[in-house]
């Protein structure tokens, strides 16, 4: 699922909502499957209910796949309880009369298992999921030995009785067994975000940190920096790779993005950044820094802006998230007495609280307290911080550039339990006002005004 | 079908459609609240509007034109940013459906409001939210401080910490409150961070702002000088004068126009002139013609490392005292260094001077003196007299006695042992004092925690031998047993306050109106309760102890509970603003920082 303008926020797998499902899919398969091998036509719908189950989540090839293998396996199950259910004096004639359909849908679990192990690659050397994969096919095949041989004859009560039991266990597991995510969609629970669930470049999200990540096509299993595992499948597609985490909270709710927000410098950022250098002119500073890197975006903010002074009063960055973060480490807690001013797409609150000690100011060509804003951040997991690239591939609105100062607030420090800040939000831990509109005749831009006399 | 089937089931449903009907009339009816709005136009062109939410308790004593006094509460609506992200993982899963429900509520970003509680003794009303004054369209202000004491005629000066916003109530038509202004982070651009305020007698007011100006750079205050700054919650902070109608009247300096000295002043980023002055608590003495704020930190590098700042200095050791002959220019006197005390802590940030976050001033006339606290350090000092352009500032007593007094194992008791408010009785024979406190291992897995309290100083003895005085905690038995001198404050009472989160008693206020026997409310200096707030931000799962509490106080200074301000749903003492419905809507839990006696203008004489 994605996030979708206005904006829903995707539901996370708990442990606990996994099995639930689990368990609510092998009883209505039980049943349906029970119901369905009594050979009456009108139990055939009841097949809906462990199928509708299974395919949620899913589309296109692989719904139809798992759809006929659950339908399939529980046809096959029902067979098998209704013979495991019979007295022992008519268990032969059970067997006999429902072989017909339990061979047809046992065939039909084979066919698009398999289907679905050579889509996903499954190897004899791969991951624990396709190790099981192989053990559920290996037990079809003794199953349906037990059961080809339970039709030729009478075999002992104890044999018997174990081939359908097992046969009934395998039915079940051949239904209950969950299968990976969709491929292509970002994967959102509560241990971590993985983006884009492709192959190639992914950035996992976890414990307030990004990390890139390369996988392969299909299925294979991530560790989280916890000790978890994700199960992840990046189908055969690649899409757009993301060169970062900011193109990667882009994708997080727009995968069908078509190009990472550092290809190319928008109209209101370029706009944003003029409006601010002209701002900081009739502030009276007449050196501007400007930070840059190869990226084609900040390749134009820079040629917008002009040449970096070399003793600048004020520092203006355009680089990606990585390079602007080193440059501002470089400063520490020093900063040009004008101040370090952030271009639009360095808006992430972890840049403004990490480099706090710089003061930095954004220049954003959107409202981040506005109602847009807050719907777009209210819409995102728990635990995703608010990016501006993330707002604008979501659609947010945009408005009038305007400065903000930035800050991380607390009173108390946090052992005492006093603290204002919190972990969420446009700026986790922090507090931002707009400082002023851009425009020089606005009556909100009191900080131009007011005479400044640089050392 | 047979026509007597059609016909039960067509009564069936009109008396279904019947019955839903009257139940929703009865919700309606049921809710019974009454909103009233009022607005105002702000120096943006916005509109900034309060909206009453009158229960109809409130409406009863509107439309009786009964007598009450009221408890006024300044809360931040509390949700989903107070919780982190990381800790969502560990929370428990709750069973029971109404928790869930809390949750749910709690996701939703709310509004900011004014809770008004009936304070009235002996009414039926007493500990009951009678009204909620939601602020708008502003959200997640952060609510902070008021004024330290309501007079009549006086407006309500409310700050926003995230919001860098001064909200300024009527509250003359209580339970009703009006909005008669606000001041916009625009409306102070030398200054950030409102902090608190005092409110004079032609009702306007002072406000310390914590921050540097919005903008880093130079700028201008309203006397023409200048002084540079590192950007909005840096350095140097400024007193800012707020007229009645939330216009600035004046922007002054904190700073000193030459530096101060770096080591001990230390800034991030750096400024080419160092300076301590971030204040945070403010008295005044009109009589005086002093202003006295106290410096506690740079709001923007108080959560660098919360444990072990970076510098222990980002805590400040000063305290200003400020000329306020011309009202409009409140002008810098002093700058006083708090003294070291005797205890020699393992971490820095724990000695006594570190984090000077309120200070209290005498009231009678003829007593000069003043007192400050440390957050950090845990220490009260004094000065007996602010006029002096040298105040000299002793240590006078350290929170470690009176945190023995409630637990006597107590490893660690005054070092960061979150002193906030203090407060000097009216009549100056008391100073009243809110600790946080520590819970069991806070600070490592040995640390006992220091009390969470509130507690009674007799000080009539220091404020008496004016500048003979001689109290000062040098010795480090004194840190346990007290000061020595004759004129050394003695501990009359410290009121353990029950809390197992890791919050406790922040904030507090004195209740200087008492009941006449004309039925009109008087002013008096004999105060016999007072209210605190017991503040959490919640971390893990919901529960978080947002609890405002009334407090007796004895003729000779003793503090008891005051069990019969009970919450309203719970039935349990003090008032909880852990809940799920408000008179504004189901918004959930909420953080209410301070508090304010209030008695509308016509029933006060």
């Amino acid at each position: 699922m994605v996030l979708a303008h206005p904006g829903h926020v995707v539901a996370t797998a708990a442990v606990g909502t996994v099995a639930l499902r689990v368990f609510l899919l092998v009883a209505a398969a039980v049943l349906a499957g029970a119901a369905v091998s009594s050979r009456r036509v009108w139990t055939m719908p009841l097949l809906s209910v462990p199928v509708l189950l299974a395919v949620s989540g899913t589309s296109g090839w692989f719904r139809v796949s798992v759809a006929v293998h659950v339908a399939a396996g529980a046809v096959w199950l029902g067979c098998v309880l209704r013979v495991v259910a019979a007295r022992r004096s008519a268990r032969a004639a059970v067997t006999a009369r429902v072989a017909p359909l339990a061979v047809t849908s046992a065939v039909a679990v084979t066919l698009s298992g398999v289907a679905q192990a050579l889509a996903d690659r499954v190897r004899l050397d791969g991951i624990a999921f396709d190790r099981l994969v192989l053990v559920k096919a290996g037990l079809l095949v003794l199953a349906t030995a037990l059961g080809a041989r339970a039709l030729g004859r009478l075999t002992p009560r104890l044999l018997e009785l174990t081939a359908l039991v097992a046969a009934g266990v395998i039915g079940a597991a051949l239904i209950a067994v969950p299968s990976a995510p969709p491929a292509g969609r970002p994967i959102l629970t509560a241990y971590g975000t993985l983006t884009p669930q492709r192959p190639g470049a992914n950035y996992l999200r976890a414990d307030g940190t990004w990390t890139r990540l390369e996988l392969p096509p299909g299925r294979s299993t991530v560790t989280l920096p916890g000790g978890g595992r994700m199960l992840v499948d990046t189908g055969n597609r690649r899409g757009l790779q993301p060169d970062g985490p900011e193109c990667a909270t882009a994708l997080l709710v727009q995968p069908s993005l078509a190009q990472c927000p550092d290809a190319a410098l928008a109209p209101e950022d370029a706009s944003a950044l003029v409006a601010l250098e002209a701002w900081l002119h009739r502030r009276g500073v007449r050196a501007l820094g400007v930070q840059a890197d190869a990226s084609l975006r900040s390749r134009r903010a820079a040629g917008l802006l002009g040449e970096s002074a070399a003793r600048p009063q004020a520092l203006v960055l355009t680089g990606t998230w990585e390079s602007a973060s080193a440059a501002l480490e470089e400063l520490g807690r020093t900063a040009p007495p004008a101040g370090v001013y952030l271009a639009p797409w360095l808006m992430t609150g972890p840049i403004l609280s990490r480099f706090a000690t710089t003061a930095p100011l954004v220049v954003l060509p959107f409202d981040p307290k506005g109602f847009d804003a807050l719907r777009y951040a209210a819409a995102l997991p728990v635990g995703e911080v608010p990016t501006a690239a993330g707002y604008r591939a979501w659609g947010g609105v945009e408005s009038e550039p305007e400065v903000w100062a930035t800050t991380p607030a607390s009173i108390l420090p946090a052992d005492l339990g006093h603290d204002h800040g919190g972990d969420s939000g446009w700026f986790p831990g922090g507090a931002m006002v707009e400082v002023a509109a851009l425009h020089p005749n606005s009556p909100r831009d009191r900080a131009a005004r007011v005479p400044t006399h640089w050392s | 079908m047979k026509r007597p089937t059609w016909r039960a089931l067509g009564l069936a449903a009109v008396l279904t459609a019947s019955g839903i009907t009257v139940a929703a009339t009865q919700s309606a009816d049921a809710s019974g609240v009454v909103t009233t709005v009022s607005s105002v136009k702000a120096s943006n062109g916005k509109t900034i509007s309060v909206t009453n939410h009158l229960t109809s308790e409130a409406q009863k004593q509107i439309a009786h034109k009964a007598r009450h006094e009221y408890l006024l509460v300044w809360a931040g609506d509390a949700n989903a940013s107070d919780t982190t992200g990381k800790t969502i993982q560990e929370t428990r899963i709750g069973v029971n459906p109404v928790h869930v429900e809390n949750e749910d509520t709690d996701n939703l970003p709310g509004p900011d409001f004014l809770a008004v509680i009936d304070a009235t003794k002996g009414s039926s009303d007493y500990g009951k939210v009678v009204n909620t004054a939601t602020v708008g369209p502003l959200l997640e202000n952060e609510p902070h401080h008021m004024q330290y004491i309501f007079h009549k005629g006086d407006k309500i000066f409310a700050g926003g910490l995230f919001s860098d916003t001064t909200y300024v109530f009527d509250a003359s038509k209580l339970p009703a409150l009006a909005l008669s202004g606000t001041n916009l982070p625009q409306d102070t651009p030398c200054g950030s961070i409102p902090d608190a305020y005092w409110v004079l007698k032609d009702h306007s007011a002072y406000g310390t702002y914590m921050g540097a100006a919005d903008a880093p750079g130079p700028c201008t205050y309203s006397d023409g000088s200048v002084r540079v700054g590192n950007g909005f919650g840096g350095s140097p902070g400024e007193i800012v004068r707020i007229g009645t109608d939330g216009k600035t009247l004046s922007e002054m300096p904190a700073a000193l126009p030459t530096g101060e000295d770096p080591t001990d002043c230390v800034d991030y980023p750096v400024l080419p002139q160092a300076t301590c002055a971030n204040p945070h608590g403010i008295q005044v003495r009109e009589d005086l013609n002093t202003l006295v704020a106290s410096d506690y930190a740079e709001p923007r590098n108080i959560v660098l490392d919360p444990v072990k700042p970076q510098d222990a200095n980002i805590f400040r050791d000063t305290v200003r005292t400020y000329s306020i002959k011309d009202r409009n220019r409140p002008t810098l006197v002093s700058v006083s260094h708090m003294p070291d005390g005797p205890r020699v802590e393992r971490n820095p940030g724990h000695e006594e001077p570190r984090g000077i976050m309120e200070t209290t001033v005498t009231n009678l006339p003829g007593h000069k003196g003043a007192f400050a606290e440390s957050m950090c350090g845990g220490v009260i000092y004094y000065t007996p007299d602010i006029t002096s352009k040298k105040p000299v500032w002793r240590e006078v007593f350290d929170d470690t006695t009176a945190a023995k007094s409630i637990n006597p194992d107590t490893v660690e008791g005054g070092g960061c042992d979150g002193g906030g408010w203090v407060q000097t009785s009216l009549d100056d024979r008391y100073l009243y004092h809110a600790v946080i406190g520590r819970g069991p291992g806070s600070l490592d897995d040995y640390d006992t925690g220091s009390a969470k309290m509130v507690y009674a100083l007799d000080i009539r003895k220091l404020v008496a031998a004016g500048s003979g005085t001689r109290c000062s905690i040098t010795r480090i038995s004194e840190v346990w047993n007290g000061g020595s001198q004759p004129d050394c404050p003695k501990l009359v009472s410290a009121l353990p306050i029950k809390d197992l989160t890791s919050g406790g008693p922040h904030w507090g206020t004195l209740d200087n109106f008492r009941l006449g026997a004309d039925g009109y409310y008087h002013e008096t200096k004999s105060v016999d309760r007072l209210a605190i707030s017991d503040y959490f931000v919640a971390r893990t799962s919901v529960d978080g102890d947002h609890r405002v509490c009334m407090v007796n106080v004895s003729p000779t200074g003793k503090l008891t509970l005051d069990t019969t301000f009970r919450d309203e749903n719970e039935g349990t003492p003090c008032v909880d603003f852990n809940r799920s419905t408000w008179p504004h809507g189901k918004y959930g839990n909420a953080k209410p920082h301070s508090e304010l006696f209030v008695v509308a203008d016509a029933d006060l004489k």
